[in-house]
Protein backbone atom coordinates (compact mmCIF):
# COMPACT_ATOMS: atom_id res chain seq x y z
CA UNK A 1 0.00 0.00 0.00
CA UNK A 2 0.92 3.16 -0.94
CA UNK A 3 2.32 5.87 1.68
CA UNK A 4 -0.41 8.22 1.05
CA UNK A 5 -3.07 5.53 0.89
CA UNK A 6 -1.95 4.31 4.58
CA UNK A 7 -2.10 7.36 5.88
CA UNK A 8 -5.95 8.32 4.42
CA UNK A 9 -6.74 5.28 5.58
CA UNK A 10 -5.60 5.19 9.12
CA UNK A 11 -7.18 8.70 9.77
CA UNK A 12 -10.51 7.00 8.26
CA UNK A 13 -10.32 4.61 10.97
CA UNK A 14 -9.43 6.88 13.89
CA UNK A 15 -12.33 9.10 13.15
CA UNK A 16 -14.74 6.39 12.42
CA UNK A 17 -13.97 3.59 15.50
CA UNK A 18 -14.08 6.00 18.09
CA UNK A 19 -18.06 7.02 16.82
CA UNK A 20 -18.46 3.16 16.53
CA UNK A 21 -17.70 2.62 19.84
CA UNK A 22 -19.51 4.81 21.41
CA UNK A 23 -22.81 4.52 20.06
CA UNK A 24 -26.01 1.99 20.92
CA UNK A 25 -28.97 0.75 18.40
CA UNK A 26 -32.06 1.89 20.04
CA UNK A 27 -35.09 0.18 19.36
CA UNK A 28 -38.52 2.13 19.89
CA UNK A 29 -41.53 0.18 19.96
CA UNK A 30 -45.23 2.29 19.76
CA UNK A 31 -48.18 0.25 19.19
CA UNK A 32 -51.49 2.36 18.84
CA UNK A 33 -55.18 2.43 20.39
CA UNK A 34 -57.24 1.69 18.07
CA UNK A 35 -58.66 4.81 18.44
CA UNK A 36 -61.31 5.17 15.43
CA UNK A 37 -59.61 7.91 13.53
CA UNK A 38 -57.19 8.59 10.44
CA UNK A 39 -53.74 7.45 10.65
CA UNK A 40 -51.93 9.42 13.29
CA UNK A 41 -48.71 11.67 13.03
CA UNK A 42 -46.41 11.47 15.46
CA UNK A 43 -43.08 13.26 16.11
CA UNK A 44 -40.41 10.76 18.27
CA UNK A 45 -37.63 13.41 19.64
CA UNK A 46 -35.38 13.65 22.09
CA UNK A 47 -35.08 16.07 25.12
CA UNK A 48 -32.17 16.63 27.61
CA UNK A 49 -32.09 17.10 31.34
CA UNK A 50 -33.86 20.97 31.62
CA UNK A 51 -36.51 20.02 28.39
CA UNK A 52 -34.13 21.33 25.75
CA UNK A 53 -34.34 20.03 22.53
CA UNK A 54 -31.88 17.49 21.27
CA UNK A 55 -32.75 16.36 17.83
CA UNK A 56 -35.79 14.58 16.49
CA UNK A 57 -35.60 10.51 15.54
CA UNK A 58 -38.32 10.37 13.35
CA UNK A 59 -41.34 11.64 12.46
CA UNK A 60 -44.64 9.41 10.71
CA UNK A 61 -47.04 11.79 8.47
CA UNK A 62 -46.07 13.27 5.18
CA UNK A 63 -47.62 16.78 5.07
CA UNK A 64 -46.37 19.81 6.92
CA UNK A 65 -49.21 21.59 7.38
CA UNK A 66 -50.10 19.17 10.39
CA UNK A 67 -46.66 19.20 11.84
CA UNK A 68 -47.51 22.04 14.07
CA UNK A 69 -50.36 19.88 15.47
CA UNK A 70 -47.20 18.52 16.92
CA UNK A 71 -47.11 21.05 19.26
CA UNK A 72 -44.37 20.60 21.58
CA UNK A 73 -42.04 18.77 18.95
CA UNK A 74 -43.25 21.78 16.48
CA UNK A 75 -42.04 24.66 18.64
CA UNK A 76 -39.34 22.86 20.18
CA UNK A 77 -37.15 22.07 17.23
CA UNK A 78 -38.24 24.97 15.58
CA UNK A 79 -34.67 26.18 15.45
CA UNK A 80 -33.43 23.01 13.58
CA UNK A 81 -33.60 23.74 10.12
CA UNK A 82 -32.75 19.66 9.02
CA UNK A 83 -34.91 18.37 12.18
CA UNK A 84 -37.05 16.60 8.98
CA UNK A 85 -34.02 15.75 6.94
CA UNK A 86 -33.97 11.60 6.40
CA UNK A 87 -35.86 11.03 9.17
CA UNK A 88 -39.97 11.34 7.87
CA UNK A 89 -42.35 8.11 6.69
CA UNK A 90 -45.95 7.54 6.36
CA UNK A 91 -48.37 8.41 8.89
CA UNK A 92 -49.33 5.37 11.53
CA UNK A 93 -52.23 3.95 11.21
CA UNK A 94 -55.02 3.01 14.79
CA UNK A 95 -53.87 -0.29 15.88
CA UNK A 96 -50.38 -0.11 14.07
CA UNK A 97 -46.67 -0.76 15.54
CA UNK A 98 -44.54 1.66 14.16
CA UNK A 99 -40.65 0.57 15.10
CA UNK A 100 -37.77 3.30 14.76
CA UNK A 101 -33.98 2.32 15.01
CA UNK A 102 -31.29 4.39 15.94
CA UNK A 103 -27.49 4.44 16.82
CA UNK A 104 -27.60 6.68 19.67
CA UNK A 105 -24.58 8.54 21.69
CA UNK A 106 -23.88 6.44 25.14
CA UNK A 107 -23.22 9.69 26.43
CA UNK A 108 -27.53 10.28 26.39
CA UNK A 109 -27.82 7.22 28.32
CA UNK A 110 -28.47 8.01 31.87
CA UNK A 111 -27.82 11.16 31.64
CA UNK A 112 -31.13 12.59 31.80
CA UNK A 113 -32.58 12.72 28.32
CA UNK A 114 -35.74 12.24 27.49
CA UNK A 115 -37.37 10.57 24.79
CA UNK A 116 -40.86 12.20 23.50
CA UNK A 117 -43.59 11.87 21.28
CA UNK A 118 -46.13 14.01 20.24
CA UNK A 119 -49.03 12.49 18.56
CA UNK A 120 -51.65 14.17 16.47
CA UNK A 121 -54.97 13.21 14.26
CA UNK A 122 -57.16 14.27 12.15
CA UNK A 123 -60.29 15.91 13.56
CA UNK A 124 -59.03 14.57 16.95
CA UNK A 125 -57.82 15.82 19.94
CA UNK A 126 -53.71 16.58 19.54
CA UNK A 127 -51.56 14.74 22.44
CA UNK A 128 -48.28 16.48 22.96
CA UNK A 129 -45.99 14.87 25.34
CA UNK A 130 -48.27 11.67 24.59
CA UNK A 131 -44.82 9.55 25.42
CA UNK A 132 -42.15 11.26 28.05
CA UNK A 133 -39.96 8.35 29.29
CA UNK A 134 -36.41 8.81 30.50
CA UNK A 135 -33.57 7.14 28.32
CA UNK A 136 -32.36 5.00 30.93
CA UNK A 137 -30.87 1.36 31.07
CA UNK A 138 -33.40 0.52 33.85
CA UNK A 139 -35.98 1.99 31.83
CA UNK A 140 -35.07 -0.36 28.73
CA UNK A 141 -38.26 -2.92 28.30
CA UNK A 142 -40.74 -1.44 29.92
CA UNK A 143 -43.65 -0.84 28.74
CA UNK A 144 -45.86 2.33 29.11
CA UNK A 145 -48.94 3.44 28.22
CA UNK A 146 -49.39 7.22 26.20
CA UNK A 147 -52.23 9.77 27.01
CA UNK A 148 -54.20 9.44 24.22
CA UNK A 149 -53.21 7.58 21.59
CA UNK A 150 -50.10 4.75 22.48
CA UNK A 151 -51.50 1.82 23.64
CA UNK A 152 -47.79 1.05 24.62
CA UNK A 153 -44.54 2.44 23.97
CA UNK A 154 -40.96 0.72 25.21
CA UNK A 155 -37.21 1.13 23.53
CA UNK A 156 -34.63 -1.84 23.71
CA UNK A 157 -30.81 -0.83 24.19
CA UNK A 158 -28.46 -3.08 22.26
CA UNK B 1 -37.60 -6.60 -40.58
CA UNK B 2 -35.06 -7.01 -38.17
CA UNK B 3 -33.79 -3.62 -38.35
CA UNK B 4 -37.82 -2.11 -37.60
CA UNK B 5 -38.27 -4.56 -34.88
CA UNK B 6 -35.18 -2.74 -33.07
CA UNK B 7 -36.34 -0.06 -33.72
CA UNK B 8 -39.81 -0.21 -32.65
CA UNK B 9 -38.19 -2.14 -29.60
CA UNK B 10 -35.92 0.71 -28.60
CA UNK B 11 -38.87 3.35 -29.32
CA UNK B 12 -41.26 1.20 -26.33
CA UNK B 13 -38.27 0.70 -24.41
CA UNK B 14 -37.43 4.36 -24.82
CA UNK B 15 -41.35 5.44 -23.72
CA UNK B 16 -41.63 2.73 -20.79
CA UNK B 17 -38.68 4.41 -19.69
CA UNK B 18 -40.11 8.05 -19.65
CA UNK B 19 -43.34 6.82 -18.31
CA UNK B 20 -41.53 5.50 -15.24
CA UNK B 21 -39.14 8.71 -14.86
CA UNK B 22 -42.76 10.56 -14.97
CA UNK B 23 -43.95 8.24 -12.18
CA UNK B 24 -41.12 8.88 -10.35
CA UNK B 25 -40.62 12.10 -10.25
CA UNK B 26 -44.82 12.73 -9.66
CA UNK B 27 -45.18 14.27 -6.29
CA UNK B 28 -46.83 11.51 -3.48
CA UNK B 29 -50.22 12.12 -3.40
CA UNK B 30 -52.18 10.31 -0.25
CA UNK B 31 -55.37 8.66 -1.22
CA UNK B 32 -57.44 12.06 -0.46
CA UNK B 33 -55.70 14.44 -2.28
CA UNK B 34 -56.81 16.13 -5.85
CA UNK B 35 -54.73 16.49 -8.58
CA UNK B 36 -56.61 18.31 -11.08
CA UNK B 37 -55.28 21.14 -13.27
CA UNK B 38 -56.25 25.01 -12.46
CA UNK B 39 -57.99 25.51 -15.86
CA UNK B 40 -60.68 22.24 -15.17
CA UNK B 41 -61.76 23.51 -12.20
CA UNK B 42 -65.53 23.96 -11.10
CA UNK B 43 -66.17 27.55 -9.77
CA UNK B 44 -67.23 27.83 -6.15
CA UNK B 45 -70.61 29.13 -7.22
CA UNK B 46 -71.24 25.64 -9.12
CA UNK B 47 -69.83 24.13 -5.75
CA UNK B 48 -72.53 25.92 -3.59
CA UNK B 49 -74.84 24.74 -6.39
CA UNK B 50 -74.02 21.32 -5.69
CA UNK B 51 -74.31 21.43 -2.03
CA UNK B 52 -77.20 22.97 -2.50
CA UNK B 53 -78.93 20.59 -4.41
CA UNK B 54 -77.87 17.87 -1.76
CA UNK B 55 -79.57 19.76 1.11
CA UNK B 56 -76.15 20.54 2.85
CA UNK B 57 -76.09 23.74 4.41
CA UNK B 58 -72.47 24.81 4.13
CA UNK B 59 -70.52 26.61 6.77
CA UNK B 60 -67.45 26.67 5.09
CA UNK B 61 -65.68 26.47 1.54
CA UNK B 62 -61.84 26.46 0.97
CA UNK B 63 -59.52 24.38 -0.74
CA UNK B 64 -57.37 21.43 0.74
CA UNK B 65 -54.72 19.41 -0.80
CA UNK B 66 -56.13 20.21 -4.07
CA UNK B 67 -59.93 18.99 -3.49
CA UNK B 68 -62.39 21.68 -2.42
CA UNK B 69 -63.11 21.05 1.17
CA UNK B 70 -66.54 21.58 2.30
CA UNK B 71 -67.72 21.91 6.39
CA UNK B 72 -71.49 22.53 7.31
CA UNK B 73 -74.46 20.13 8.25
CA UNK B 74 -75.85 17.49 6.10
CA UNK B 75 -79.83 17.27 5.24
CA UNK B 76 -80.46 15.36 8.56
CA UNK B 77 -78.58 18.22 10.42
CA UNK B 78 -75.55 16.13 11.08
CA UNK B 79 -72.18 17.94 10.68
CA UNK B 80 -69.89 16.83 8.38
CA UNK B 81 -66.72 17.42 6.16
CA UNK B 82 -66.39 16.31 2.68
CA UNK B 83 -63.53 16.78 0.24
CA UNK B 84 -64.93 17.24 -3.51
CA UNK B 85 -62.78 16.57 -6.51
CA UNK B 86 -62.50 20.08 -8.30
CA UNK B 87 -63.40 18.81 -11.59
CA UNK B 88 -66.33 16.50 -11.33
CA UNK B 89 -67.78 17.83 -7.61
CA UNK B 90 -67.87 14.26 -6.50
CA UNK B 91 -66.85 13.46 -2.94
CA UNK B 92 -63.53 12.06 -2.50
CA UNK B 93 -64.43 11.59 1.36
CA UNK B 94 -66.62 12.47 4.05
CA UNK B 95 -66.71 12.13 7.26
CA UNK B 96 -68.55 13.20 10.78
CA UNK B 97 -67.02 16.06 13.10
CA UNK B 98 -68.42 15.06 16.42
CA UNK B 99 -65.13 15.29 17.57
CA UNK B 100 -64.47 18.80 16.73
CA UNK B 101 -64.94 20.24 19.86
CA UNK B 102 -62.28 18.65 21.88
CA UNK B 103 -59.93 19.72 19.17
CA UNK B 104 -60.98 23.50 18.95
CA UNK B 105 -60.36 23.34 22.46
CA UNK B 106 -57.23 21.94 22.06
CA UNK B 107 -55.82 24.33 19.69
CA UNK B 108 -57.23 27.27 22.07
CA UNK B 109 -55.10 25.78 24.73
CA UNK B 110 -51.93 25.54 22.67
CA UNK B 111 -52.47 28.85 21.05
CA UNK B 112 -52.24 30.48 24.91
CA UNK B 113 -49.14 32.45 24.85
CA UNK B 114 -45.81 31.92 24.75
CA UNK B 115 -44.29 28.20 24.75
CA UNK B 116 -43.31 27.11 28.09
CA UNK B 117 -40.19 25.55 27.05
CA UNK B 118 -39.21 27.71 23.76
CA UNK B 119 -35.64 27.46 22.25
CA UNK B 120 -33.72 30.11 20.76
CA UNK B 121 -33.15 29.27 16.91
CA UNK B 122 -29.95 26.94 16.67
CA UNK B 123 -30.50 25.74 20.15
CA UNK B 124 -31.01 22.58 18.02
CA UNK B 125 -27.33 22.44 16.92
CA UNK B 126 -26.38 19.89 20.07
CA UNK B 127 -27.74 17.52 18.11
CA UNK B 128 -24.82 16.71 15.89
CA UNK B 129 -22.65 15.52 18.12
CA UNK B 130 -25.05 13.00 19.98
CA UNK B 131 -26.33 11.32 17.05
CA UNK B 132 -23.77 8.56 15.38
CA UNK B 133 -22.32 10.48 12.44
CA UNK B 134 -23.11 8.98 9.04
CA UNK B 135 -26.05 6.75 10.03
CA UNK B 136 -29.61 7.82 10.20
CA UNK B 137 -32.71 6.42 11.64
CA UNK B 138 -34.91 4.01 10.48
CA UNK B 139 -38.28 2.99 10.89
CA UNK B 140 -40.73 0.41 10.09
CA UNK B 141 -44.75 0.14 10.56
CA UNK B 142 -45.78 -3.49 11.40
Amino acid sequence: MSKPLMTTVLAASALALPALAQSRPVTLTTTLENYGGDGAYLAVYLTDAKGAYVGTLWVAGGKAKYYKNLADWSRLSAGDARRLDGVTGASVGQGRTLKVSADLADALIDAGYEIRIDAAVEDMRDSPGEIRVPLTRAGAGKPQAGKSYVQSFSYQIQ
Amino acid sequence: MKPTNRKLRRTLLALAAGAGAALAAAPALSGDDCDVPVERWRSRDAVMQMAAGKGWQVQRLKIDDGCYEIRGRDAQGREFKAKLDPQTLQVVRMKGRERDRDRDRSRARDDRGPARNAQPAGAASAAGPLFTPGTAPRAQID
